[in-house]
């Protein structure tokens, strides 16, 4: 069963379209990663899946209910944490819990509590004197503490350091381990991500590029490099990133599939040398965008 | 409900500090208010005069601070929750829109309404005023503070930030003046047609009902949908509706609008019998040769036995003249004869306790000269007839020092002058609740002769604020004629009246002019 699923979602700042025609799903129990550049419309489409924004055509479903219909019922089952969301900074982080919990009849007090130990928050400090780090944790405590269906995180990790980021995402693969809870993580941080989702979809353009397991996304991409390969043989239509120097050829398999792969390596190649490496994420992602950049400008050429 | 409680709770929370300093400012003010006084033993009037103006600039400063703080304190309360912007934290938690409006509704008012409508009350109460003048002036305050609130609310919904509410507030105040108040003002033409004045009432009467539906509409549009442009565009609509009405209503609303308030209200005659003794029409040459038309009326009144504690005096009248196969037509604002309405009100009052009837003259003419044509004039229009709770506040001594105080309302004479003419001039200093219209009438009475005289006075200044007016007035006691030996046993009564209903009494007669010489 899908927590999220989007119909040809898209949505237009003026003559900017920040999102075109996104179709998404996710599943329910997953830790899913929406990842790309600045700019890319993770934001956008975040807005648009909590109702903050109308989209301009398409559909979301979130919870089975249509984005523009989240109602309370369906908000008290969502948790969402935003490097942008307006705090009451006013408040202590005790005076945060207070005010949340009535909101929810799921709240739990006992989980409110580890939380707030292995977060290692002040309760009575006021959120305007919490650092950027402590502040996210806040805002997650209490996103947390209700046992949320689905765990939105928007650009959760911008500005945070490094030890803190570490912290945080502790904190997330913890309680994400202690149910059946979806999380949906906006990201242009791509080598954090790689250590909570299970799966990824990248946008570009305000367009989906990809969108599928990690597990099968680091599976089906090899950097490959042949030493002494024939001279004359050029590459794959779906390869990427093919280059020539001297005796050396390199160039990334997209579609790599074990024995299968390497026995068409070998016809095409002969008796050269054949390596190849795994890829991580953010590898996958630097080689994806710079191939849709070339695409792009080819086509506009 | 449980829910709406715990977010209003939240925002008492967080504005319990700056509210609670906004009270005490208020409260604060007001004691300086009642406590700030002329001082007695000056002995000429004039060396008090200097001491109003500054009362005056200290009111108005006070006085607007508190409806800006107070404005600027509302909007924050709202944008502590704003309804514009995508990042707002109440946005993705699970509170429903309407809960939201309910619950800053709720918290606005209890903050800037009823908390300093109890501070002025507790202090109303320690100065002695009465629990029902303290609700009356409660009641008045509020309504101000209300109106205040709600419109502050309203461009705080239309607002991202304090920054664009305040700008908000600028336009809006811009706008409001270079449009609707242009249009406030009726015609000063105090001789154009009756239906004219009514129809101007009506305009104003509709424009600002208009403009309380449309705050009430865009509240409720912008915490509903958050569709700021929209927002704007409806208030736009409203503004425009509002001046549309201003200029071009074309019904006589205010009418109805009056009968049916005063529907309820139990009509004079019930208490008392008015009738129209006589009606004149009189042409006299003014200083420029010129032939004006007056109209005199006389009318009686003769209190009935339920009148206890309600009178009635004409306030204004307004009749048409015209000529039967003639075009000429002219209006006349009628007046009462020798003194203002509250005079002739406390005339009444006192003479009522004495006399079966007591007779009213009301007089008007026209500005211009009247082309009179022959044959018998037709006289209609009405006039405007309030009745009103009157009673006697007490005594005045009529020495320097001497105090009257009638539950928190005092009056001091603060000098005893000599002139030319007079008795004696008293200077005297009133604090006082002033809601609605009341007024205050002073009077020689005596009561074993059963004799009054209305004491003519001359106001020196006012100064109001929160609904609490201090004064100061010279009061004219006439020298003593030959005459009126029963003046050396009256004593000078304060006589308060607050009206309560208007009535409107219909003039129907034929009048031939009289050609007056002089």
């Amino acid at each position: 069963m899908n927590i999220i699923e989007t119909t040809n979602l898209s949505r237009r700042y003026g003559r900017t379209e920040a999102v075109h025609e996104l179709n998404l799903a996710v599943p329910q129990g997953s830790v899913f990663a929406l990842l790309g550049p600045n700019g890319a419309g993770k934001t956008t489409t975040i807005k648009v899946l909590m109702n903050l924004l109308p989209p301009t055509s398409g559909a979301a479903r979130v919870l089975g209910v249509d984005s523009r219909k989240l109602g309370e019922r369906e908000k008290a089952q969502l948790g969402y944490v935003s490097e942008n969301q307006q705090l009451p900074l006013w408040m202590t982080v005790r005076q945060l819990l207070d005010y949340c919990r009535p909101f929810y009849p799921t709240w739990d007090r006992e989980l409110e509590k580890n939380l707030l130990a292995q977060f290692a928050l002040p309760e009575q400090r006021k959120l305007a004197h919490l650092s950027r780090g402590m502040l996210m944790k806040a805002a997650l405590l209490s996103s947390l503490a209700y046992r949320p269906k689905l765990l939105v995180l928007d650009e959760p990790f911008s500005g945070l350091d490094p030890v803190v980021r570490d912290d945080f995402i502790r904190g997330v693969l913890e309680v994400s381990a202690l149910g059946e809870w979806t999380v949906l993580v906006s990201s242009h941080d791509i080598e954090e991500v790689e250590r909570l989702a299970d799966r990824v979809a990248l946008l570009d353009g305000g367009r989906l590029r990809l969108n599928e397991t990690t597990e099968s996304l680091q599976g089906r991409f090899r950097r490959v490099e042949i030493t002494d390969a024939p001279a004359g043989v050029g590459p794959a239509t779906d390869w990427l990133e093919w280059e020539r120097a001297g005796a050396l050829t390199r160039f990334v398999e997209p579609r790599y599939a074990g024995e299968t792969t390497e026995r068409a390596w070998r016809e095409r190649f002969g008796d050269a040398t054949v390596k190849m490496q795994p890829m991580t994420l953010r590898e996958i992602f630097m080689t994806l965008a710079r191939a849709n950049r070339t695409t792009a400008t080819e086509a506009t050429a | 409900m449980k829910l709406i409680w715990h977010i209003a709770k939240k925002d008492l929370r967080r504005m319990a500090l700056p509210a609670g300093l906004w009270v005490a400012f208020i409260v604060g003010s007001a004691i300086w208010f009642r406590t700030a006084s002329a001082g007695t033993g000056i002995q000429s009037g004039e060396a008090m005069v200097g001491w109003l103006p500054m009362m005056r600039i200290w009111a108005q400063l006070f006085t607007i601070a508190q409806f800006i703080i107070g404005y600027l304190l509302a909007g924050a309360l709202v944008l502590e929750d704003p309804v514009i912007g995508t990042d707002t934290f109440w946005l993705t938690r699970p509170i429903a829109n309407a809960r939201l409006l309910v619950a800053k509704l709720l918290a606005v008012a209890l903050l800037f309404v009823v908390a300093p409508a109890v501070g002025l009350a507790l202090v109303r109460l320690a100065c002695g005023f009465s629990p029902g003048e303290i609700w009356q002036a409660t009641r008045a305050l509020g309504v101000n503070m209300g109106l205040a609130a709600a419109f502050s609310v309203m461009v705080a919904s239309l607002s991202r930030n304090l920054v664009q509410f305040l700008f908000g507030f600028v336009a809006l105040a811009a706008v409001g003046v270079m449009t609707m108040g242009r249009f406030l003002v009726p015609p000063t033409d105090q001789f154009a047609p009756m239906e004219w004045a009514e129809l101007v009432a009506s305009r104003i009467l509709v424009a600002n009902f208009v403009l309380g539906c449309g705050i009430v509409l865009v509240l409720g549009w912008q915490f509903l949908t958050r569709r700021r442009v929209w927002g704007w565009l409806i208030l736009a609509s409203i503004f425009v509706a509002c001046v549309s009405i201003r200029v071009a209503w074309p019904w006589n609303t205010w009418a109805a609008w009056n009968a049916s308030e005063t529907a309820s209200a139990v009509p004079p005659e019930a208490h008392a019998s008015i009738v129209t003794k006589a009606i004149s029409l009189h042409r006299y040459p003014d200083r420029f040769a010129e032939r004006l038309l007056q109209m005199n009326a006389t009318l009686t009144v003769t209190p009935g036995r339920t009148s206890v504690g309600v009178w009635y005096a004409p306030a204004a009248g307004r009749v048409d003249i015209t000529w039967e196969n003639s075009t000429p037509r002219y209006s006349i604002s009628l007046d009462r004869f020798g003194g203002s309405w509250a005079d002739a009100c406390a005339l009444a009052y006192l003479q009522g306790q004495f006399e079966p009837a007591i007779a009213w003259h009301l007089f008007g003419a026209t500005s211009s000269r009247a082309q009179l044509p022959s044959g018998e004039a037709r006289i209609s229009g009405r006039c405007e007839i309030w009745s009103a709770r009157v009673r006697i506040a007490g005594e005045l001594p009529m020495t320097s020092g001497g105090e009257l105080v009638e539950h928190g309302n005092l009056s001091r004479v603060m000098a005893v002058e000599s002139s030319i003419g007079w008795d004696k001039v008293l200077v005297i200093e009133e604090h006082e609740l002033n809601f609605g219209q009341a007024a205050e009438v002073f009077a020689l009475l005596n009561r074993r002769t059963k004799q009054a005289l209305v004491v003519s006075q001359n106001e020196l200044g006012r100064v109001d604020m929160n609904g609490e007016t201090a004064v100061l007035r010279r009061l004219f006691v006439p020298a003593e004629r030959p005459d009126e030996t029963w003046r050396r046993d009256a004593v000078l009564v304060k006589v308060r009246i607050e009206p309560v209903h208007r009535f409107f009494l219909p003039f129907e007669a034929h009048a031939r002019v009289i050609e007056e010489t002089r």
